[in-house]
């Protein structure tokens, strides 16, 4: 973190004696850049711990419920087979961030087709059993991406991102 | 250096210009998808001295879109010639020879500004404010109301959609780009493209030219309110001209940070005054779709430029930043999907 806030200054610093409008520009984007890495580095690796977890969770109920459902649907067996890849790996103990990235990159492969068979079988009664899980799915991402905000936060969405943590404050 | 290349090429375009000089090079920031340069430009024909301002735009080595120059040139140029504000188009070269890289240039329409943020705070526009919101609207539906047909657009844009296929060609046209720019699983705009598949709007009321980056930030325009140059063509298509009012309307460009239409507009004010203007009616609908769809369109954008620096092929931290914007977008797309 020390290295971080080290670099911005020396962005900073050097955005200052660039006379160009251009270099300052780029001084400015480097900088932005660097306080994103600075907001998402402290916790980077507990928020993959949760998010993996949740997803887990979330996608061990997928498989259960897409037993009870017809079996014809083309999407299906791709994801099975993409639920077993995913769920079959324990979290264990190694944390380091490129293996918890791969984790994570699976379960999120499986929730991508999940989520696809959802919008394409919506509204047939068959299907039913998915929709709670669909609705947690959904959840799940919009708990992800509002915490993705950080420098958009002060560019042009304050009230609308205010808004959104305030209901997914309330929100059990 | 590159005022020497420069001045060469020119002196190369107009024989019959003597003492070519060139000057002021300095690259513009913004412009994701291809460097923007602009420079001075002297020289004498007769016993007459010129000079003129021009704007380089040249391809860079990777960028957000990988569109073709030429088309941007041309629509531009078409543009132009049929009375739209747009800078004057000046030579289109397809080789690398001149300047490292293909590029184009057109001149410089000064005494403007581009910035969102000027035009919505900054007191010496707050006059303009009232006459750039409607320029907005009238060129606009200026755009929408070109013969595409008399211009000659298809010959190089391809033949115009049937009205009932316009917002499936761009839904698999922004399918790919994710299919072969995403770097990593995508779930919300994987289930949005399939939401759009099945909840298609009506069909297009009229084919028209779609500019397709259409939106406050993206023209010049002066202290008195007039829009002198609509910028940034390079997505232009034949198309539902719906696409272009949904664009305009993004969360992305609501630079007041509250629901006005590129922040200098209300948004209902917006869709009465391009009704007024065009005969076109606005059907929520059909507004719905297409927002939703431009919200994709721009996550598609920025992972492109994601997997271009990913990949090395650019270290622009503009790319770098507009990436870590997707999560506000998928955001956007699940308010949209009302999930």
């Amino acid at each position: 973190m020390e290295l971080v806030r080290l670099l911005e200054s020396v962005v900073l610093e050097l955005g200052q004696e660039v006379p160009s409008l251009y270099g300052k520009a780029q001084a400015q984007f480097a900088f932005m850049l660097l306080e994103t890495v600075a907001a998402e580095l402290d916790e980077a690796v507990h928020c993959l711990y949760h998010d993996i977890q949740e997803l887990r969770g979330l996608l061990a109920q997928v498989q259960e419920a897409i037993a009870r459902i017809p079996q014809d649907h083309p999407r299906i067996a791709s994801l099975q087979q993409r639920l077993e890849e995913a769920l079959n790996e324990e979290i264990g103990h190694d944390l380091h961030l490129h293996r918890l990235e791969g984790l994570h990159r699976r379960l999120m492969g499986a929730l991508e087709v999940f989520l696809c068979l959802c919008e394409e079988v919506m509204g047939d009664p068959r299907y039913e059993p998915l929709m709670p899980l669909r609705a947690a799915a959904y959840a799940h991402l919009r708990r992800v991406a509002v915490r993705g905000w950080t420098f958009w936060d002060a560019l042009s969405f304050r009230e609308r991102i205010l808004k959104e943590r305030e209901a997914l404050a309330h929100k059990p | 250096m590159l005022e020497e290349e420069l001045a060469r090429y020119l002196a190369h375009r107009l024989p019959s210009a003597r003492q070519v000089t060139v000057s002021n090079v300095f690259r513009i920031p913004g412009g994701a998808s291809r460097e923007t340069w602009s420079f001075d430009a002297r020289w004498w024909e007769g016993d007459r001295e010129v000079s003129q301002g021009f704007i380089l735009r040249r391809d860079p080595p990777a960028s957000l879109l990988t569109t073709e120059r030429d088309i941007e040139f041309q629509v531009m140029n078409a543009a132009h010639l049929a009375g739209i504000p747009v800078p004057r188009m000046r030579w289109l070269e397809p080789e690398g020879k001149w300047l490292q890289r293909p590029f184009f240039i057109m001149e410089r329409i000064d005494g403007c500004e581009t910035s969102p943020q000027l035009l919505i705070s900054d007191p010496r526009f707050e006059g303009a404010r009232p006459r750039v919101a409607r320029r907005f609207v009238e060129v606009l539906a200026a755009i929408h109301s070109l013969d595409w047909k008399a211009l000659g657009l298809e010959s190089f844009l391809g033949p115009a959609p049937s009205p009932d296929q316009c917002a499936l060609q761009e839904i698999e046209k922004w399918g790919q780009v994710i299919d072969r720019d995403a770097l990593e699983p995508q779930p919300v705009l994987r289930a949005a493209l399939c939401w759009l598949r099945r909840h298609l709007p009506p069909p297009a009321q009229r084919i028209t030219l779609v500019h397709a980056d259409y939106r406050v930030g993206n023209f010049l325009y002066d202290q008195e309110g007039e829009i002198r140059g609509v910028l940034d063509w390079e997505m232009a298509h034949l198309g539902d001209p719906i696409e272009d009012v949904a664009w305009a309307c993004l969360q992305s460009w609501c630079w007041a940070g509250d629901e006005r239409m590129g922040g200098i507009m209300g948004r209902d004010e917006f869709l009465h005054m391009y009704e007024e203007a065009t005969g076109i009616r606005v059907d929520p609908q059909a507004l719905h779709f297409w927002e939703l769809l431009g919200n994709v369109k721009l996550a598609a954008i920025f992972l492109t430029g994601a997997r271009s620096l990913a990949e090395g092929k650019t270290r622009e931290p503009i790319l770098a930043m507009v990436a870590r914007g997707n999560p506000r977008l998928e955001l956007e797309i699940m308010r949209l999907m009302g999930v």
